[in-house]
């Protein structure tokens, strides 16, 4: 035996101290998942976290890839960067989170000149701001939408759309289905009768309601032709239509 | 003096090149450092993985509280579930430093068998994360629905994939050890497949922690 070559016969096995160590990981695990259902100790949930994480760390590191006992120059190129990665998750990520991080509303003043509690009140993070975002609008102006009602004799499109789209709650006339959606035929709207607004509750859908949003599934032409059929439904009043749902609107 | 220290005296105390009898060549040795280069760029690289899990890890929590829409971290995370892919990446270390042990004792087969063990472990915490993955796109969270979800699927997915590379290394060494190429003189490949794989599990080890549980101790 010579060299670098390792000699299987002066090994002497470290299954023991293997079996124990793995007992003890899944135990410390166990702990940390089992604190969280421990409310009384809600105190102490980070630093009680942070100790289990670093202990089972230095465990697997340590004793199964045989740090503790090795060369000095692995210790070296190891733990050298895991200082550095601590270091930058420190500086980068954690003092920089909001109400938690030392620079979290530091951090927040440069990037916006302004408080944290600013900043979420006003602007791009302002309740309107993502409402916006998050609910398309119509692409049109109200006007260019009742000039488009107005030149459209061609509802076939529509009405195709409408059959296969809408028809199984609202009913293939637009009378409307109980429990389901409300009738078309009418003149009465709860989220506004203009095409635009139809364009806009067909697009966003009403939060909470069977009406889903077809912003993912139609385009926004389909869904122009489907709104300007709808509001061309308007005062037919089927008959078997459901009752008046929301505000009158003047008829035609 | 442990049983270690004594394997390692021994591997430096040798340091000259000769037939093993084993009809392999002599692994080599870095003379500078008396180690072999193996397992120190194992280490070196393991070294610089810390920085990029770092990076990755850093870049989820400046973002974590600043996404502007979409679903929150306690709406998508499930303790249950990723506990149990948890248990089975720790089980995954261990089996590891078995077949380690089990090479390094020269029991050839049963270090195969291990290392079979191992990745097949190691294979079950992919699909979980799959599983979660395809649950969580399901929810509504994708790559690009906000900071939560890129940052998120970028450091989870980066591990993923390390796991993947770490499956398909253990089978290797495991081929290997079955047709006799890596014999108990050369269980210093056993040992290097291991480092990455332990190295992987410890990473686990601070996501789940720092990225999971926290969020729930909020
Ligand atoms: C799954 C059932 C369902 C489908 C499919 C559906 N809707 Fe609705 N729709 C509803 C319900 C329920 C409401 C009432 C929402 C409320 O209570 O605010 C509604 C409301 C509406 C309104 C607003 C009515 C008002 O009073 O302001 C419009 C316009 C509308 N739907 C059009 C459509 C169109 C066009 C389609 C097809 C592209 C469609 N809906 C498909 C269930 C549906």
């Amino acid at each position: 035996m010579s060299g670098m070559n390792h000699d299987p016969s002066t090994y002497h096995s470290h299954k023991s101290v293997y079996v124990k160590t793995a007992a003890v990981l899944t135990a410390v695990t166990a702990a940390e998942i089992g604190l969280l259902f421990v409310p009384a100790l809600k105190f102490a949930f980070v630093p009680l976290l942070v100790i289990m994480a670093v202990y089972k760390f230095a465990v697997v590191v340590g004793t199964f890839m045989h740090l503790k006992s090795d060369k000095n120059v692995f210790r070296v190129v190891f733990v050298a960067p895991v200082f550095m990665a601590i270091a930058m998750i420190y500086v980068v990520g954690l003092l920089a989170v909001p109400h938690f991080g030392a620079l979290g509303d530091g951090y927040v003043r440069l990037a916006n000149d302004k408080s944290h509690d600013e900043r979420m009140g006003l602007g791009e993070y302002s309740p309107a701001a993502i409402a916006a975002r998050d609910n398309k609008l119509p692409h049109l102006t109200k006007e260019r939408y009742a000039k488009l009602f107005a030149a459209t004799q061609d509802f076939a499109a529509g009405e195709k759309l409408w059959g296969a789209n809408c028809a199984s709650c609202h009913r293939a006339d637009g009378g409307g289905q109980p429990g389901l959606g409300p009738n078309m035929t009418d003149d009465c709207y709860m989220h506004g009768g203009t095409v635009y607004d139809l364009v806009n509750t067909i697009t966003n859908g009403v939060k909470g309601k069977a009406m889903i949003a077809f912003k993912s599934s139609l385009s926004e032409a389909e869904i122009d032709q489907v709104a300007l059929y709808v509001r061309g439904m308007r005062g037919k009043n089927v008959a078997k239509g459901k009752k008046c749902e929301g505000d009158k609107v003047a008829a035609k | 003096m442990s049983a270690h220290a004594a394997e390692a005296a021994d591997l430096i105390d040798h340091g000259h090149a000769g037939d093993d009898g084993h009809g392999h060549d002599e692994l080599v040795e870095n003379n500078y450092m008396k180690v072999p280069n193996v397992k120190l760029a194992i280490w070196t690289f393991l070294g610089s993985e810390c920085m990029f899990f770092g990076s990755l890890i850093a870049t989820y929590f400046f973002y974590l509280d600043k996404s502007i829409g979409g679903l929150l971290p306690k709406e998508v995370f499930s303790i249950g579930i990723t506990s149990i892919s948890t248990f089975i990446l720790l089980t995954s270390s261990f089996t590891m430093a078995m077949a380690v042990d089990t090479a390094k004792s020269g029991l050839m087969s049963k270090s195969r068998n291990w290392l079979l063990i191992t990745a097949l472990c190691g294979a079950t915490f992919v699909g979980f994360q799959v599983y979660e993955f395809w649950h969580f796109v399901h929810l509504g969270l994708t790559l690009q629905t906000s900071l939560f979800g890129s940052t998120f699927y970028v450091m989870t997915g980066f591990h993923g994939a390390h796991v993947s590379v770490g499956v398909i290394w253990l089978l290797m060494v495991a081929k290997l050890v079955h047709s006799g190429k890596i014999p108990a003189e050369r269980a210093v490949f056993v040992e290097s497949a291991g480092l990455y794989w332990h190295f992987v599990d410890i990473v686990w080890i601070v996501i789940f922690t720092f990225v999971y549980l926290l969020e729930f101790a909020k």
